[in-house]
């Protein structure tokens, strides 16, 4: 089947097999291997990505479901200067990852967080990001680079 | 006197954002499954549903023919692939019981995940239809998945050994220590269930095998934490000679013990690629996470205390039974005995006797899993001691404080042999007690159990002790360690004073290159920026013994700073040449600045260190 989607601000057209997961469109067809497959069921939040301004987790959307969608991956997040996106700046100045595995589909979720909710509390950061799993930080600074963006910065 | 201040050693302890980060914060970095290789077939395996059952057939043919389809193959069809089995790297006893264990299984399947049968195709998602396709017969045997009923023998895991036993392990310094406890004033015994956990890494395994078919060398890319360990083994398992096999690590998402193994696709991709003279690739799902990545754990721990009088132990009796899976992967046998001097945990206890019998079971081969048998001893030695302490009506804090080796006992030898160098004990539980108001919160729920609260508070203490940092050692090699433990390093300037480190440690996601990088700058006296390091790709790194048991920086990060030494000391020779100096006079400042001490000056040699 036939889809046209904008990935990144870029328009692409393509064929794919009606069970293709958007995940796999995205990181096979397109070749933007930033978004991580963990749990190929949902649990994990590592495949994250917006689409039309909302989060979604891409291993749970059907390429066709995203015909005429506006898709944002995290290569699209920087500057085309290289200056990082402030939830990534956030990321790195509180040591928001370690192995770094997650942290794509983490810096999406947490930006889709603020989208919804500028000043979130700590509680409803963590409530909002309990979608998305990490195996190294234990949370903490992800929940302390979410908040210092939304203090410092316009998402 | 010094005319200039000494700028080395101001890196480390500043707060320096990690270099790491930037890549992985833009989806630039590449994990083993992001790699881009062209024309490489995708591997798909069919696994067990069994625990244990007899293979009665496997029949590939419908899975042949299903499209994008390049190959299907049974376990037998594969036999000839391997010069030998799969690789444990641990024999902790003469006598250990290792059964032979090939990438995919022969005859018979013993744990649920063994694999089958392989298919290669030409994506992944043809690859795993074809595996729905294979047709095997099973005939089913019998699950041993109880510790103490796979003791019995009732069902042997491997007929072939006529026992499901691998070992018995013991530490017995003190000889039989009955007598201790047929006079103790108090003793407890209990038993304690180490169930058995999933490792799981953010990122699953991944595969990707790039052979050059006429120029006879193989490249292994992997989620791995030990490329230099599986490329040994892969050249000794598949028959090919080790300086024809590259591995690579590439970005890994974690590891926590899971990729410090050699595994089946490991192996059976780098065959399938050489046999066919085409790259094969091959990603692992969850599902297949939870079943064909080792498990960590599993243990029964039997433990007892004797005590006098006043609470102080005289003795700790530990029996273990350890639960190995149905095989024995890279280093499963060792886990449980890498607790056996911590059973006594912070304690000043005189004797201990430690049994560890190890057996097979059919479930998924356990392995190395953060802090492998310490953490499980830790738990033991703590439960044991609040136990001790209900049954002396003690508080359990008091308890401890009158076992703890005192300040005044180190340097301590403790009754394993080994000597523990430093420690405050009383001081650092003080400190903590007085963090939480220990007394307060002891008040609070004396107060709330006698009003019968709706909502009452527990109170749980740990102290811990760890034995880590593998190196080369009298324990490591009292535990047979096969590996060494030795590290590696090499420090290279370049024309334009710029410093390459090339270590041997292989990160997962601890940020080695940030703190490598500190250490040089302060070594050395350049910006931490203008410091390279090399890792995880044993083209560029050939030795090394790659990072677990917390031992990247204690023994891989001596080695860079023994390596920068010796640039300096070859450095110090250059300059004094040059400054028409003693060596001896010149201390080195940092980057291209000596210090001439008998001329008092600064000297500027025009040797970079």
């Amino acid at each position: 089947m036939r889809i046209n989607v904008t990935v990144n601000g870029s328009a692409h057209s393509a064929d794919v097999e009606p069970r293709t997961l958007l995940v796999h469109y995205l990181r096979e067809q397109c070749g933007l291997t930033g978004t991580n497959i963990g749990c190929d069921t949902s649990s994990c939040g590592a495949c994250t990505i917006h689409m039309d301004g909302e989060s979604v987790k891409s291993c749970t959307v059907l390429a066709v479901q995203a015909d005429g969608s506006d898709l944002v991956t995290i290569e699209g997040m920087a500057a085309a200067d290289g200056t990082l996106h402030p939830m990534q700046e956030s990321f790195r100045q509180c040591h928001g990852l370690q192995c770094g595995y997650c942290t794509p589909g983490m810096v999406m979720a947490a930006v889709g967080i603020l989208n919804e909710n500028p000043h979130p509390t700590e509680t409803e950061v963590r409530q909002g990001l309990e979608g998305n799993l990490c195996r190294c930080t234990g949370y903490h600074n992800i929940v302390k680079a979410v908040l210092h963006c939304a203090e410092g910065a316009t998402v | 006197m010094t005319m200039t201040e000494n700028k080395t050693g101001t890196v480390i302890g500043s707060r320096l954002l990690r270099r790491e980060d930037p890549p992985l914060l833009t989806g630039e970095s590449k994990f083993t499954a992001d790699l881009a290789i062209p024309g490489a077939l995708h591997m798909a395996l069919a696994r067990s549903p069994y625990a244990h059952a007899n293979i009665v057939s496997v029949d590939c043919t419908a899975a042949r023919n299903m499209p994008g389809v390049y190959g299907a193959w049974s376990g037998a069809e594969l036999q000839a692939l391997w010069a030998g089995p799969m690789p444990c790297a641990w024999p902790v006893t003469p006598d250990m019981k290792n059964p032979t264990h090939y990438p995919v299984a022969v005859g018979r399947a013993n744990y649920v995940g063994d694999a089958v049968a392989v298919v290669l195709a030409y994506t992944d998602a043809q690859a795993r239809d074809a595996v729905e396709a294979i047709d095997v017969q099973y005939e089913a045997l019998p699950a041993v998945v109880d510790l103490e009923d796979a003791l019995s023998d009732r069902v042997l895991v491997h007929p072939e050994l006529g026992t499901n036993r691998s070992y018995i392990w013991e530490l017995k310094p003190q000889g039989d220590l009955e007598p201790i406890f047929a006079s103790a004033a108090h003793t407890v015994k209990e038993r304690y269930i180490q169930q058995r956990l999933l490792p799981m890494s953010m990122e699953p395994r991944g595969v990707a095998a790039v052979p050059q078919p006429f120029g006879g060398d193989i490249t292994l890319y992997s989620a791995t934490q030990i490329p230099h360990i599986l490329k040994v083994m892969a050249a000794l398992t598949l028959g090919i000679p080790e300086h024809q096999v590259r591995v690579v690590a590439p970005s890994v998402g974690g590891g926590f013990g899971c990729k410090l193994n050699v595994y089946a696709e490991e192996l059976l991709c780098t065959a399938l690629a050489r046999k066919h003279g085409v790259p094969v690739r091959w990603a692992e799902e969850r599902g297949e996470n939870t079943m064909a990545t080792i498990h960590g754990r599993g243990q029964v721990q039997d433990i007892e205390l004797a005590a006098d009088a006043n609470g102080k132990i005289q003795a700790v009796r530990v029996h273990l039974i350890g639960d190995m899976g149905a095989y024995l992967q890279l280093v499963t046998p060792g886990v449980p005995l890498l607790g056996a001097f911590l059973y006594a945990g912070v304690y000043d206890v005189p004797n201990l006797e430690f049994v560890c019998e190890s057996v097979f079971t059919t479930m998924t081969p356990t392995d190395a899993y953060r802090g492998a048998g310490r953490p499980e001893a830790t738990y033991a030695i703590e439960r044991a001691i609040d136990a001790l302490a209900r049954k002396m009506n003690m508080d359990p804090m008091a308890l401890r404080h009158i076992n703890f080796i005192k300040k005044e006992q180190f340097p301590y030898t403790a009754m394993t042999g080994l000597t523990y160098d430093s420690g405050d004990h009383a001081l650092a539980a003080d400190k903590a007690m007085e963090m939480v108001d220990y007394a307060g919160v002891r008040a609070e729920q004396a107060r709330r159990r006698a009003a019968g609260d709706t909502k009452q508070i527990g109170i749980g203490i740990s102290t811990y002790f760890e034995m880590c940092g593998l190196a080369p050692s009298r324990v490591l090699a009292s535990l047979n360690y096969s590996a060494g433990g030795w590290e590696a390093a090499t420090v290279r300037v370049l024309p334009t004073n710029k410093v390459v480190v090339v270590t041997g440690a292989t990160p997962h996601g601890q940020g080695h290159e940030t703190s490598w990088s500190m250490i040089i700058a302060d070594k050395l006296g350049v910006a931490p920026e203008d410091v390279q390091v090399v890792h995880s790709d044993t083209a560029l790194s050939p030795l090394g013994l790659d990072t677990y048991g917390s031992r990247s920086l204690v023994v891989g990060g001596i080695a860079i700073v023994q390596a920068a030494d010796k640039v300096i000391d070859k450095a110090r020779k250059i300059a004094a040449h040059q400054l028409e100096c003693n060596e001896d006079d010149l201390d080195f400042a940092n980057g291209t600045e000596w210090i001439d001490n008998l001329a008092d000056r600064v000297a500027r040699a025009r040797v970079q260190v």
